[in-house]
């Protein structure tokens, strides 16, 4: 089905037709289960909708919202002796806060969501004993880890290059497997084989882009942990210990200060989340409050502000590397949540795309094994 | 030595522009921009439409 080329000799032809072959796949199963349950989570927020997920009660516009204290003692009532880990206030319902807890005898997180208005129970998910699990928290669990964790996280990171040596393969692959006809050609009627081969080589040369740029972001996004790690032990840590580092020993300042003087510094921002001190992410004596803006682009660009807990400091000036400001781009371009229902259902069919030319690629393989144990039996006999 | 085929490079090169062009300008551009930036996602879709339409006539 291969042509001479003018660019490629047989050699390379076979050589990159290897590449792509086993590097594609190595990768198939990991990126059919992607793409499946990447599905459901592109329209996150409808299904969530349609399920009755519970949102804050509308109020009238200017309606004054109670302190983070006071939603955060009503959690630690609720919840005695649980450490709190974070306080994350979503950008797509501003009336509610999320509190995330840390068991204290199992060290498990749970998070309780309140109102912030009225500073009533909107989910907890705890109530009743058992912890709720979603249908949107298994599938984000698979999609991110394949719920086994970092390690998860990470191999999926290891497909995710497997992918991107594919799609460089196809490319290189495109030309000589390009009909005379010329691209874009789809023999659909005839030999199934050129059918299958025809969609593959088509579907997969328009939806590159968008391959490639979901790809790429999606490797980014699984080191994101790692990254994260790297930049609190390495710039937080540094700039926490040039200010004289801790000061144990004194009652920390409430949350709600520490808010306040975190937007006092950056008045034209929003509170995006606040991490509690803690040890392990190397600010024990610190409030982390993460802000951020409100167009689509500076949504996604977190700016980190340290409050010191005890005298409630502003420490600033913690501008994110450039290895985290990748991260903080690749999210909205791997997740396509940034341009509304349009997009998404873009998203939608260029995800059921990639579905198509990841079954016409097996399908494709399995057939040429076909053909060449057919060769070889009547060869043999 | 063949020729090469018709659009060999302009198809893979421009829808690859469109989708990159209109995934930036949701991302940079106003709320005016996003209806542009839409439709210019949506060319790869409407290639493959087009495509599918000629192939089956």
């Amino acid at each position: 089905m291969t042509r001479p080329h003018r660019a490629l000799s047989a050699t390379a032809i076979r050589r990159w037709r290897f590449v792509h072959t086993w590097s594609s796949l190595v990768c198939t199963l990991f990126l059919l289960v992607l793409c499946l349950t990447g599905l459901p989570l592109i329209f996150q927020d409808e299904i969530g909708d349609a399920l009755g997920e519970p949102h804050s009660a509308e109020v009238a516009e200017g309606t004054p919202v109670l302190p983070l204290d006071t939603l955060l003692a009503s959690a630690q009532a609720s919840y005695p002796g649980d450490a709190t880990n974070f306080i994350a206030l979503p950008d797509d319902d501003p009336g509610m806060a999320t509190i995330g807890l840390i068991d204290h005898v199992d060290g498990g997180f749970h998070w309780v969501k309140f109102d912030r208005h009225s500073g009533a129970v909107i989910e907890d998910q705890r109530a009743g004993g058992a912890q709720k699990i979603s249908f949107m928290d298994v599938m984000l669990s698979i999609h991110g880890s394949l719920t086994v964790g970092l390690p998860g996280t990470l191999l999926l990171g290891v497909m995710g290059l497997l992918f991107i040596a594919a799609l460089v393969s196809g490319v290189v692959l495109y030309g000589p497997f390009t009909p005379r006809a010329g691209a874009g050609t789809l023999r659909l009627r005839g030999n199934p084989r050129l059918r299958w081969l025809d969609l593959h080589n088509v579907v997969g040369i328009v939806l590159l882009a968008w391959l490639g740029v979901v790809g790429l972001t999606g490797v980014i996004n699984t080191l994101e942990k790692p990254l994260f790690a790297v930049w609190q032990a390495t710039d937080v840590a540094h700039m926490l210990a040039a200010t004289g580092g801790a000061r144990p020993g004194g009652a920390f300042v409430s949350v709600q200060y520490a808010v306040d003087e975190a937007l006092k510094r950056h008045p034209d921002e929003t509170v995006a989340s606040i991490l509690f001190p803690s040890e392990v992410r190397h600010h024990p004596h610190h409030y982390l409050v993460w802000l951020h803006g409100d167009k689509p682009l500076t949504r996604e660009l977190l700016v980190p502000v340290l409050v010191d807990a005890t005298s409630g400091a502003v420490l600033d000036g913690a501008k994110l590397p450039g290895y985290l400001t990748a991260l903080e781009v690749s999210r909205p371009l791997h997740f396509g949540d940034y341009g509304g229902l349009p997009l998404k259902l873009l998203w939608l069919v260029f995800d059921i795309g990639a579905i198509l030319v990841l079954l016409t690629g097996v399908y494709l393989w399995i057939g040429r094994r076909r053909t060449r144990v057919t060769s070889s039996a009547e060869v043999i006999s | 030595m063949s020729r090469r085929p018709r659009g060999l490079i302009a198809l893979p090169v421009a829808t690859a522009t469109c989708l990159l062009t209109g995934l930036l300008l949701a991302l940079l551009a106003g709320h005016a921009w996003q209806v542009v930036a839409w439709v210019l996602i949506a060319v790869p879709v409407a290639a493959i439409a087009v495509l599918l339409r000629r192939a089956l006539s």
